[in-house]
């Protein structure tokens, strides 16, 4: 049962899959081959904005997309219980997102690996693209649950970031979250690997782990409900 | 006319929100923010707010206009609705794209001409000018392609991806591609396209600028002329034809049922594909770097972390002067310098550290720069340099010299000590100038000083001895730079030459150009390389010699694209060996080489950066590579070429 | 003899490489209820769209009112009242107001007789478009075919997704206003119910073609089901008009064109069964029988 759902997601989510690693690899691929900038631009570059791009991406499609299908009835009517579809749902997504960025550590490695970054240097920032990622992914399919449309469900995706970014700015220039901002927000995540602040980097997995848990028994409660409000 | 009025009725109540929208972002933003600094005594645009607008928001808002005045009256039914009664096609794709397009004109162009019209008294308007007349056409441009996505897809979404990514390539695609950069918004717009100026200043600058503008006489103001450049009408009537053609084809793909259907798997492919294209024509342009063959890490007994400042070498051995700010600001100094020998045909290439005492250090940190330290490898023990102290003249608040010597300094037992000293000052007419260049050549040194050329003969036993000195050409110039467009031709160069026994003419030339300041030039045989932040890589060739003063004529240029600047930022050349010019360019900008062996074909065929490094010094290797130096020293292997 | 108000001979027509229309030939005689059949898919409201110079045929050439409806589009369009299946309108206009705007490109347009619609159909001036009720919508969409007072009247499923009394009152409206004025009425639809008592003729459209146009009522007094009980193998195929043979407990149904006395002694004798009864069709079975029957398969008893 839980193989065919698995199979389901697969099929309808594979595209984004290879869309991500042709785009983020191949931008690598080139990046580094040419070595039109520093091989570190490429790697940051590819880390970030992979760690943006793919759950923006993939989050839009992993519920709202059913939602405005209309198939997400049934697929909670069928003899699964749904917080285990909605699992399956996230195992697939962060399989999807992370993919890519770690295909791109790969090929980084494999191009470039002792050339002007150690093999450490390399791996690091993707390593953060790739946490990163999971956490937005988190947050973005918890606020999103009950978007009507994959264009809405993207918005919300973009507010999130916004907010974060939001906060970091606040913070910054006017220090009104006392620091606080890059432990809340997963930005400490590359806080701490591009600028290899690790200080901070216990406190930032921890506090984001709660908060990722807790979002997910919250999405995964309302994901259970958008069936049973039509009965 | 009721059938028109009927459609451009339905169209204002249609888009009069748009409008009400644009006008509180284009136009009430930089209102408000006008209003405030004058408040503040700022004077009113004392920012360039509606520029900034106009440029990031004026392609997506006119994308958000044709997509919406379009998809709404093509999505679903409502299509059928109004097409089955006798509307012509052609009259509602025309009203609804010039309502549309009115829109987006107001929106865009009043705030520019209100700043105009504020600023009017001002002379630096070339690049308000430049956006209003450049990136508006642009614009119409990009609503008309928009316009037809709109009537081709007729679902929103999808129309306003589809038109981001052909938006995309307007913008970038001739910047990045070389044969279309006369279609690039931006490079016509930073040419200060259309101007009202005087009409002594009506054509001037660099020939390869003043070949291309055109002057209009402005009837109501005798001293005022209107000057353009002729590339913008060329880029009007790329906008224009190709906007017209777009609206035609809208027309057409509305009545034929045109449709090109695209899924959410197709918009971003699509989107990723431009993303890619653009990526690879960034590639295309930049070629490849060039290759390190080693990196050779600075280390100094003091670890105090320092980089290279200057090289002085002589084949593959010499001297390298290095400075270190950041530990210097740690403990409170301004920067800390050191001295070290390195040997690059050793296994371990550095030799001794040399600590430069403090009443060296001042001599030091002027010659940082080319051109001011000479050793030779005759003499691996000792360095030459000039040392210049200057006070204020009282009488007219000018820098005085009241000391100008050159010191032989001894590298021996981890100090650097001053064995030797020649005072200059006796000889030096002018006291208020400064030392612009010091070099070696066939043991012989070589000082600019105070618009005088000082020569010593180079003794067997590395002592200095005075042989003659001379006065540079008053009113001869050896630098020709954008500072000096105003007031000096640029189809020519005139150098003035170092009289010395046994130099050839082109001798001559390089030890006058060596001996410059600002390294802004320099020379192989013949030919002299000249190139600025601004002004173009130009090639200079040797016409004649007439008492001492080469005048050299123009041979070819090269404008470095934006592209090529941002990645080789404001490079100098440094030298030029065998038909390839070698520029360092500061702040990270790295290594970039360029062939000049055709001056009317100058081509960037080499770059080289390396992370977190600053390259200061640069130097010819005998093996035909380069030493860069950062951080680290960086042999280059240099880029290939078919001789 | 009076032109049709339409004449549409070899019409042809694809989408891309599938082929919807594979030579329709129709005519509707002038002042005609006419009434447009067939199942979904079959290419109705592709040929009404052909009508009014929407889409451009492969094949063939349509003349409505005596013009071309391609060469003479506007003209076509401006002397037509349509009236879309499901029909869409600008959701943010007031009734009012679209009224006035329709009416701008109609140089006919007939705004008393317009002003006394609005009441007749109970249509709310000032109410948007977007807040209508179904029914209300599809009386505003009638109005605004009828208000330049049009000769040829083009009704696509005007009743779809309509509650029986809506479309009970929507026909009433269609049939009160225009069946007494000489105007053409060509109006299709799937609820052949409805049909069936306002028109004058029916054609039915199926698989490209029109497999059948009528009058109403000879079309109703023509096809006929007979039912025969005997033993042995039947083959009624030796008769021509076989439109469905069915097995209904122990006899046999068989539905047939143009039905005689003819026919009758040659079922009888290819079948050697009796007949035992002959039934009148309404123009749902008759449809049902053109368009899925078998036309007269092989059944054994």
């Amino acid at each position: 049962m839980i193989k065919a759902l698995f199979w389901k997601e697969w099929c309808e989510h594979r595209w984004k899959l290879a869309y991500g690693c042709v785009l983020l690899m191949g931008f690598v691929a080139v990046g580094l081959r040419s070595r039109i900038v520093q091989d570190a631009v490429i790697v940051v570059f590819a880390a970030v904005g992979g760690s943006v791009l793919m759950p923006l991406l993939v989050g839009m499609g992993l519920v709202a997309a059913e939602r405005s299908d209309g198939s997400l009835e049934m697929l909670l009517a069928l003899p699964v219980r749904s917080w285990k579809i909605f699992a399956v749902k996230m195992a697939m997504g962060t399989l999807v997102c992370v993919g890519p960025i770690v295909g791109c550590m790969v090929l980084s490695l494999a191009m470039a690996a002792g050339r002007e970054m150690s093999a450490s240097r390399i791996i690091v920032p993707y390593l953060g693209g790739v946490a990163f990622s999971i956490v937005m992914l988190v947050w973005m399919v918890a606020f999103s649950i009950r978007q009507p449309s994959e264009a809405r469900a993207g918005l919300v995706g973009i507010a999130v970031f916004m907010v974060w970014f939001f906060m970091i700015i606040l913070d910054e220039s006017a220090w009104l979250l006392d620091g606080s901002s890059l432990v809340i927000t997963p930005f400490g995540i590359f806080d701490c690997t591009l600028d290899r602040n690790y200080d901070i980097l216990p406190k930032v997995i921890s506090v984001q782990l709660v908060i990722g848990f807790c979002l997910m028994m919250w999405a995964a409660y309302r994901f259970g409900k958008l069936g049973r409000t039509k009965e | 006319m009721k059938s028109g009025k009927a459609l451009l009725w339905k169209e204002w109540r249609e888009i009069r929100w748009f409008l009400v929208a644009g006008a509180a972002i284009f136009i009430g933003w930089p209102l408000l923010e006008a209003v405030g600094n004058y408040r503040l005594g700022r004077g009113f645009y004392s920012t360039d707010m509606p520029e900034a607008i106009a440029l990031l928001l004026g392609g997506p808002f006119a994308i958000l206009v044709a997509v919406g005045v379009t998809c709404r009256d093509l999505k679903g039914k409502i299509a059928c609705f109004w097409q089955s009664r006798p509307v012509s096609i052609r009259r509602w794709a025309v009203t609804k794209y010039l309502v549309g397009l009115a829109v987006v004109l107001i929106v865009l162009c009043v705030p520019l001409v209100m700043k105009i019209f504020v600023m009017r008294a001002e002379h630096e308007l070339g690049q308000l000018s430049g956006i209003l007349t450049c990136h508006t056409f642009t614009v119409i441009l990009i609503y008309s392609i928009s316009f037809l996505a709109g009537c081709l897809i007729r679902m929103p979404v999808y129309a306003v991806i589809f038109s981001g990514a052909l938006a995309l390539l307007v913008y970038f695609l001739p910047i990045l591609a070389p044969p279309l950069e006369s279609f690039s918004v931006f490079n016509i717009m930073i040419q200060s396209p259309v101007v009202v100026v005087q009409l002594s200043e009506s054509v001037q600058g660099e020939p390869w600028i003043a070949e291309k503008m055109r002057v209009v006489k402005i009837p109501w103001a005798d001293d005022l002329v209107l000057r353009y450049n002729i590339d913008l009408l060329r880029y009007i009537a790329f906008a224009l034809a190709g906007s017209f053609a777009a609206v035609v084809l809208s027309a057409v793909a509305v009545k034929r049922n045109w449709r090109l259907k695209v899924g959410q798997k197709l918009m971003f492919w699509l989107l990723g594909g431009v993303a890619m294209f653009l990526l690879l024509t960034v590639v295309f342009q930049l070629r490849s770097n060039l290759t390190c063959i080693r990196q050779i890490p600075i280390k100094t007994a003091s670890e105090k972390g320092f980089d290279v400042a200057a090289i002085a070498s002589d084949g593959d051995k010499g001297v390298l002067l290095l400075h270190c700010r950041k530990t210097a600001y740690a403990e409170g100094k301004a920067m800390y310098y050191s001295l070290m020998t390195f040997d690059l045909s050793l296994k371990e290439p550095f030799g001794e550290e040399f600590v430069i005492p403090e009443d060296l250090e001042k001599a030091v940190w002027q010659n940082v720069g080319r051109s001011k330290l000479v050793w030779s490898a005759k003499h691996p023990q000792l360095l030459y340099m000039v040392r210049e102290l200057h006070s204020q003249d009282k009488t007219d608040d000018k820098s005085k010299l009241n000391c100008a010597e050159i010191l032989t300094i001894s590298l021996s037992d981890s100090e650097a000590v001053v064995t030797d000293k020649i005072d200059l000052l006796p000889h030096i007419e002018n006291r208020k100038g400064y030392c612009n260049g010091m070099c070696i050549y066939k043991d012989r040194v070589f000082v600019n000083l105070s618009g005088q050329v000082f020569i010593f003969d180079l003794g067997a036993d590395g002592k200095l001895t005075f042989k003659s000195v001379t006065k540079r050409q008053v009113g001869v110039y050896d630098k020709v730079t954008r500072r000096d467009a105003s007031r000096h031709t640029f189809a020519t160069m005139l150098v003035g030459l170092i009289p010395a026994e046994g130099l050839t003419t082109e001798e001559q030339l390089k030890v006058a150009v060596e001996l410059t300041d600002y390294p802004e030039i320099a020379s192989e045989g013949d030919i002299i390389i000249g190139m600025d932040y601004d002004s173009p890589l130009t090639v200079y060739r040797l016409k004649e010699v007439r008492d001492d003063v080469a005048t050299l004529e123009m041979a070819g240029y090269h404008r470095p694209t934006p592209l090529e600047r941002f990645t080789g930022m404001f490079p100098t050349p440094v030298f030029v060996r065998d038909g390839l010019a070698y520029t360092l360019g500061g702040f990270g900008g790295g290594l970039t080489v360029y062939d000049v062996r055709q001056p009317q074909y100058i081509k960037r065929i080499g770059h080289y950066v390396a992370p977190d490094e600053m390259f200061l010094a640069i130097a010819p290797l005998p093996d035909g590579n380069i030493l860069v130096g950062g951080s680290k020293l960086h042999i280059v292997r240099p880029p290939k070429v078919k001789r | 003899m009076n032109e049709p108000a339409i004449k549409i001979e070899g019409l042809r027509f694809s989408y891309g490489r599938e082929e919807v229309l594979r030579g329709v030939d129709l005519e509707v005689p002038a002042g005609s209820i006419f009434g447009f059949l067939g199942p979904n898919g079959s290419g109705k409201t592709t040929t009404i769209k052909i009508l009014l110079g929407l889409l451009k045929p492969g094949a063939g050439a349509c003349r409505i009112g005596g013009l071309d409806s391609q060469k003479d589009v506007m003209a076509v369009r401006r002397s037509v009242g349509y009236m879309a299946e499901d029909q869409q309108m600008f959701g943010w206009m007031r009734v009012g107001q679209i009224i006035r705007w329709v009416g701008s490109f109609y140089p006919g347009w007939d705004q008393k007789f317009v002003e006394e619609l609005v009441d007749l159909l109970e249509l709310p001036s000032d109410a948007r478009v977007k807040n209508l009720s179904k029914g209300q919508n599809s009386r505003l969409a009638l109005l605004l075919a009828l208000g330049h007072r049009p000769k040829i009247v083009i009704l696509d499923d005007p009743t779809l997704g309509l509650d029986p009394i809506a479309r009970k009152d929507f026909l009433r409206y269609v049939i009160g206003l225009l069946q007494s004025n000489g105007v053409t009425v060509f109006f299709s639809s799937h609820l052949l119910y409805e049909i069936e008592p306002v028109a004058d003729y029916v054609a039915i459209l199926n698989d490209g073609v029109i497999i059948k146009a009528a009058k109403t009522d000879e079309l109703r007094q023509s096809v006929k089901k007979i039912l025969l009980r005997g033993a042995g193998d039947i083959e009624p195929g030796g008769v021509g008009g076989i439109l469905d043979v069915a097995r209904m407990r122990e006899s046999i149904a068989v539905t047939i064109e143009d039905y005689n006395q003819m026919k009758r002694e040659a079922i009888e004798k290819t079948s050697r069964c009796a007949i035992v009864d002959e039934v009148d069709l309404n123009l749902d079975e008759i449809f049902e029988a053109y368009v899925i029957g078998n036309r007269g398969q092989k059944v054994k008893v």
